[in-house]
């Protein structure tokens, strides 16, 4: 029997992880397979390859011994309140990362097998991180929180978020009948309510073969005796089709968090036969704009035992840096579906580093101004500034100035601070022979920039 | 203090123009531009050249989304009394975009260039296959200039390093530049690719094509819907910047208020299976089950579109026909065959980019 693994911490380089379970007979980093070994020892925080190239290293790595304990999943809303005074706010959060029928779960399937496709670690984490952040910081002036149903079937080792782990009081599952009971309650509740809002989180091993959408394959996906190949998933594309109608809740924020496969084990899912989809209404909502985590055949990277790349930057763009400034009251700092595609993307683009992991914003997007988010305090930005030429930082100081009243002053440089949001001045005070100078600055989140040119006196 | 004495103390306001040095005065009117006050409060939107009065003196930030896709962003103080300006232009960022209108404006005959084809491009890869209705010219400082030659019957493609690239031409452009494609050799980390770029001539195709490219989708769309009918009539015709304004709109919801102009599209550009889908999944948002879509969707099916939002369109709207239909039969069958194919697109790409080979399906 293999050991459990021992917990991922960011500190620990992914080789020295694996040989803890390998011993000495663990490949050297230039052996181990594809794309695994251009992150080893790169960065820190190890990130997890997930698919038939990579599995091996990682099922080795996160088998359990014990025989899994399979947890019949009623239907759980943690939050279930059918009659609100203001606009409902109903949210779906789905996280798979146990699969029991692959090649290292506890009931192989020579499907399962076939298919490539191992344990996961962080889907299910992740996806109660954003079930924790709807439950605990959304904030939505017009709307009330209605319905919040959770379905996660964790691996072993894996964290959920406490808030959730204790409401869910540890009743975990991902099937096929497990999902649809939320889902369909789910739909049920947005197809009552024009005026409602939705909110799509699922997380998992994926197929996609376009950009328009992806499959998400469930706990119990690869069982013997089921109908098709994917009866055990769910078509996310079919999903957002089926509430996409006028009769729907109007405003929708669908969040794919899919691993990709490669073509070979895509193979296996030409056809969308038995991935529930729904059926599709006519018309269409105001807005619904679906983020898929990584186009086709992309890999979708995490931490292991940690968040996703997405997650982590989609709650770090709901906490601060997708903040997007509108007109004044009480509701000006806000995330829109604008603010978070400008953030989204290029934060995962360079968080994957060679990876190229690159977010993708398909499905019905609106105008870009819907609202998900609004901010009760104003949010901070990284200011960083240097000047030009870079001799005069050199025994200069600064003060940032705020109307009219000075909140900062240094003679550091660069100079860095976590500011509030707005307009500052910058007064430059340099060593002759460069000249006192002001200049105006826009902090901003995420993070702003500013070389302020100082002239010879 | 009197009402009198107060309205006489209060600083007198003052005013905040912006200039967008962009050429199309299209373009240069449907770009916003944003006012923020010293609490990032927006104040105001307004456009190029026109002000925004009744400002408190102070300063304030001014942001625009210019014609290459990106944010652009200045501060600038008001005083009381007096109008503030502030420009914004965007550098060129080639030798293509910087010298490109210059020499070729009035009028080409493109047999002249006929001569420019593959056997004389000078960089690796040597051989540098063209289909047969387009001309190369170039490089011009890394870029390859591709122009139309004749009457399209099909999407014109590039190969590169055995990838087979859509070509944005506009077989409408009045002279050399506004009718060509650009290609740009891009290194990434573990892999060497092409893509395919519209020239920046085209003022409103080049700039949606930009903003997509920087995820600004919302901006695109903006501009998508005041072009619409610009990119279509004869004054200023290009077909393959109107299909990308209808896959925006598409996106956004807003195309079926012009399901008259996509029929226009479909038609007239036969050679662009694009207007076919969309026009399909327009007609099927209305109707889940429709003979006419299924009609358009099989001749698209046949011809290789432009864009690779086109594709992932045609494919997933074929895969999810009805089962219960008479044509999902012959729906699973096209699913299958371009299924084969979806599994080699470079996805992404903005054109299409497969290494199927040139042939179609």
């Amino acid at each position: 029997m293999r050991p459990n693994p021992p917990r991922a911490s960011p500190e620990v380089d992914t080789r020295e992880r694996l040989s803890d379970v390998w011993g000495p007979s663990i490949p050297a980093p230039g052996k181990v397979a594809g794309e695994l070994e251009s992150f080893v020892g790169k960065t820190p925080h190890s990130v997890q390859m997930h698919g038939r190239r990579g599995h091996r290293a990682i099922c080795l790595a996160s088998a359990s011994p014990a025989v899994v304990q399979l947890h019949r999943h009623t239907m759980v809303a943690i939050v279930d309140n059918e009659d609100t005074a203001r606009s409902p706010i109903h949210v779906f959060v789905l996280g798979v990362s146990r699969y029991r029928h692959v090649a290292d779960g506890p009931e192989p399937t020579q499907l399962g097998e076939n298919s490539g496709l191992a344990q996961l670690t962080s889907a299910a984490r992740s996806a109660s991180e954003f079930a924790a952040w709807m439950l605990n910081e959304h904030r939505d002036p017009n709307g009330e929180l209605a319905s919040l149903f959770v379905s996660l079937a964790p691996s072993d080792g894996e964290e959920i978020h406490a808030d959730i782990a204790t409401r869910l009081q540890q009743k975990y599952g991902a099937t096929r009948a497990d999902v649809m009971a939320d889902w369909l309650r789910f739909r049920a509740r947005c197809q009552a309510r024009r005026d409602a809002t939705a909110f799509v989180y699922v997380a998992g091993h994926g197929v996609q073969l376009t950009t328009e959408g992806a499959v998400i394959l469930l706990e119990d996906f690869a069982g013997n005796h089921q109908e098709s190949t994917l009866w055990a998933s769910l078509d996310m594309k079919g999903l957002h089709a089926s509430l996409n109608g006028k009769d729907a809740a109007q405003q929708q924020f669908w969040f794919i968090d899919a691993c990709r496969e490669e073509p070979d084990a895509a193979k296996y899912f030409a056809s969308l036969a038995g991935a529930f989809g729904g059926d599709v209404p006519l018309g269409r909502t105001k807005a619904s704009p679906m983020f898929l985590a990584a186009g086709p055949r992309k890999r979708a990277f995490a931490n292991p035992y940690g968040l996703s790349l997405f997650c982590a930057a989609l709650l770090a763009g709901l906490r601060q840096e997708a903040a997007f400034s509108s007109w004044a009251g009480e509701d000006q700092w806000r995330v829109t579906t604008s603010s978070l595609a400008a953030q989204l993307r290029p934060r995962v683009l360079r968080e994957s580093e060679s990876g190229r992991q690159m977010v993708e914003v398909t499905g019905h997007i609106g105008t870009g101004a819907e609202v998900l988010h609004v901010f009760l305090q104003l949010p901070r930005a990284r200011l960083v500034v240097r000047l030009d030429p870079p001799a005069a930082e050199s025994g200069s100081s600064a003060k940032l100035l705020r109307n009219n009243e000075e909140v900062y002053s240094t003679a550091t440089w660069p100079l860095e601070s976590d500011l509030v949001a707005g307009l500052y001045v910058i007064h430059v005070t340099p060593t002759p022979p460069f000249a006192d100078c002001y200049d105006a600055i826009a902090v901003s989140p995420p993070r702003s920039e500013k070389e302020v040119r100082v002239k010879q006196a | 203090m009197s009402d009198f004495e107060n309205v006489r103390t209060k600083p007198e306001p003052g005013s905040l123009v912006a200039e967008l040095n962009v050429s199309s005065y299209r373009l240069r009117e449907q770009l916003s531009i944003e006012v923020r006050d010293s609490s990032l409060a927006l104040v105001g939107e307004l456009h190029s050249g026109r002000p925004l009065l009744d400002l408190a003196p102070g300063y304030y930030e001014v942001k625009t989304i210019m014609d290459d896709g990106r944010a652009h962003t200045k501060v600038v103080r008001v005083n009381s009394g007096e109008r503030a300006r502030v420009e914004f232009e965007v550098e060129p960022t080639s030798l293509m975009e910087r010298s490109g209108t210059t020499q070729y404006k009035r009028g080409y005959d493109p047999t002249a260039y006929a001569f420019l084809r593959a056997e004389t491009v000078q960089w690796t890869p040597s051989e540098y296959p063209l289909s047969a209705e387009v001309g190369s010219f170039g490089p011009q400082d890394g870029d390859w200039l591709l122009v139309p030659i004749g009457h399209l019957s099909a999407v014109p493609w590039v190969s590169f390093a055995a990838e087979f690239i859509s070509l944005p031409v506009n077989p409408r452009g009045r002279n050399l530049t506004e009718s060509a494609a650009v290609v740009r050799v891009v290194e990434f980390e573990m892999s060497t690719s092409a893509r395919a770029w519209v020239h920046p001539d085209r003022k409103l195709t080049s700039a949606m094509q930009h903003m997509l490219s920087e995820s600004r989708v919302f901006q695109a769309h903006t501009l998508a819907e005041a072009a619409a009918e610009d990119l279509l009539q004869a004054k200023y015709s290009d077909p393959v910047g109107a299909t990308l304004g209808a896959i925006v709109m598409h996106r956004a919801g807003t195309l079926d208020k012009r399901i008259a102009w996509l029929e226009n599209l479909q038609r007239d550009f036969d050679w662009l299976p694009d207007g076919k889908i969309l026009l399909a999944a327009e007609l099927l948002a209305v109707q889940p089950v429709a003979s006419r879509a299924f009609e358009l969707l099989t001749k698209a099916a046949k011809q290789r579109p432009m864009f690779t939002a086109s594709f992932a369109i045609l494919l997933e709207t074929l895969r999810r026909w009805p089962s219960h239909d008479a044509f999902s039969a012959e729906a699973s069958q096209l699913a299958e065959i371009l299924g084969k194919i979806a599994v080699d697109v470079d996805w992404t790409a903005f054109t299409l980019t497969t290494i199927n080979g040139p042939k179609w399906p």
